[in-house]
């Protein structure tokens, strides 16, 4: 370049050679006509050097061919192309290093003929960030992937252990049962056995009949309380659900609570009203109602009410069984169906027994709330949907 | 004289086996089904009652309340405990307070229970 001595083309001059874009014009023929410092630098090229060079030098040789026919075709079209807007090149420097540049290029109609001005950015720092964001990208989703396989691994644990416990839990309880079922079970084994020993002394054709009749009507009361414990053991399965009369279930309930705890001082009270069937297990419903009472009969203590009212409300069977205890603490309404969620001693149960009465109940589509009564003690209110109707899963139950 | 025994028990088929395990001894058998039913029996003067036989869990009143009342008021009838539902805590209770003379479960078999009983009305105390 010659020296200006117009002071504006110096100023330009300098900016040109300044700016932190290599910039350089593109003749006719191809061959560079002007290229700034910056471009210089970069290739690793001194200034004069690249003048009047085809712009080939700068492409590694194996691009050349291709970069001709691509020159020919901008040639036909010109139209400015901004920078990013096109395909990243690689160049080559004088040194034979390769290196990744982005090019913009704006056709430049001079006296001299189609001239193109081509912008080239050396984008080798940008490429090496956009590698490292990438692999950090997949490390990160490696690493999300590894987790979430470890806390499904760890919530299926979970559930396997809780499982566990919960079936720990229903033997707990039908240990308390089981002294209960004794009396179930005793007093007609005691009826069929008197009997029997009259059936062996008797001559009478017609009383030794009636003493059968009497003996086998009392083996079929033990088979059938034998039959509801083992049902009660069973883990839960989805099958044989019956359309269960809430009534039912809770007298069922009230019974064994009367037989299997000593509670002389705690009366319990059901009192019943009319309620449509709900489609469940029955033993399950049972159950429900048994843990709330051995709750409320663990909260009262010694003397005390606890009472049981069935109603309705639109589309559901609703069971309120409220105790005369000290109530819920108010920070620990939410906790009560948590599991292993306990204020009694190490002795007095895991903490399961109202969580597996939320799991009965939400598992038949019902809702159940603790609340504390105004005149004082726990009541807990269920609701289980009609038998028919759509739970809340929309599953039809 | 008629010998009575009076059958406290919530459940008509146990008084009936009772009396049915009774029915060739002297014994003539009064039934109750709760204890105020008892507690007019024994009120009743016309009768003699000597030997009560008393169940544990029954609803209202329970057998240990019962039990209790009828050693307070009526301190030389002996009582026989049958129960359905076993409970050594309680049976050594009964035995410690010597409320009553015999602790029977059911099922029971027919000589121990008459046994019990012909013990009882001889005044002849288990726990002594």
């Amino acid at each position: 370049m010659t020296k200006a001595s117009d002071p504006q083309a110096e100023i330009l001059r300098l900016a040109l050679h300044a700016a932190p874009s290599g910039i350089m014009v593109v003749g006719e023929g191809g061959e560079i006509v002007f290229a700034n410092q910056t471009l210089a630098d970069m290739f690793g090229h001194r200034l004069q050097e690249l003048l009047g060079q085809p712009v080939e030098i700068l492409l590694p040789e194996q691009h050349g061919a291709a970069h001709r026919r691509h020159v020919e075709s901008y040639a036909r079209h010109p139209e400015p192309r901004p920078m990013g807007a096109g395909k990243d090149f690689e160049a080559i420097s004088k040194d034979g290093r390769r290196f990744p540049v982005e090019i913009g290029l704006r056709p430049a109609p001079t006296n001299a003929g189609r001239t193109v001005v081509a912008t080239v950015i050396d984008i080798s720092q940008r490429k090496a960030i956009e590698e490292r964001l990438r692999k950090h990208e997949e490390q990160l989703e490696q690493l999300v992937a590894e987790r979430t396989r470890e806390l499904r691994q760890a919530q299926l644990e979970k559930e396997r252990v809780l499982e566990h416990l919960i079936q720990a839990e229903k033997m707990t309880a039908i240990g308390t049962l089981v002294s209960g079922i004794g009396h179930e079970i005793n007093n007609p084994l005691y009826v069929l056995s008197a009997t029997a020993e009259a059936l062996t002394e008797e001559e009478d054709l017609a009383r030794c009949h009636a003493y059968g009749h009497e003996i086998l009507k009392q083996a079929r009361n033990i088979a059938e309380t034998v039959k509801n414990l083992s049902r009660y053991a069973q883990p839960s399965a989805r099958y044989d659900l019956q359309h269960v009369d809430v009534n039912a279930s809770i007298s069922g309930a009230v019974r064994l609570a009367k037989r299997s705890f000593r509670s002389d001082g705690i009366e319990i009270k059901a009192t019943a009203s009319p309620a449509p069937p709900i489609l469940a297990k029955p033993e399950e419903i049972q159950q429900v109602v048994f843990n709330i009472i051995r709750n409320g009969i663990q909260a009262i203590g010694d003397k005390g009410l606890i009472e049981i009212r069935t109603g309705q409300e639109a589309g559901w069977v609703t069971v309120r069984i409220r105790d005369t205890g000290a109530g819920i603490p108010e920070e620990h309404l939410k906790q009560v169906f948590d599991p292993f969620f306990t204020t009694k001693g190490p002795h007095e149960g895991e903490g399961l027994g109202l969580y597996i009465v939320r799991q009965i109940v939400t598992q038949y589509g019902g809702m159940i709330d603790a609340e504390n009564a105004v005149g004082g003690g726990a009541v807990f209110v269920i609701r289980f949907p009609l038998a028919g109707q759509r739970n809340a899963e929309g599953r039809h139950i | 004289m008629k010998h009575h025994v009076l059958v406290l028990d919530d459940e008509a088929e146990v008084r009936a086996a009772v009396r049915l395990q009774l029915k060739d001894t002297r014994f003539e058998i009064l039934e109750a089904e709760n204890a105020q039913q008892a507690i007019d029996l024994l009120a009743d003067n016309a009768i003699t009652v000597d030997v009560i036989i008393c169940d544990v869990r029954m609803p209202g009143i329970s057998g240990v309340e019962a039990v209790a009342y009828f050693q307070r008021k009526y301190p030389s009838t002996p009582v026989i405990v049958l129960t359905g539902f076993p409970d050594t805590a309680l049976a050594v209770d009964f035995m410690k307070k010597k409320d009553v003379v015999d602790y029977l479960t059911k099922p029971v078999e027919k000589e121990r229970l008459i046994a019990a009983v012909e013990n009882a009305a001889k005044g002849r105390k288990l726990f002594e």
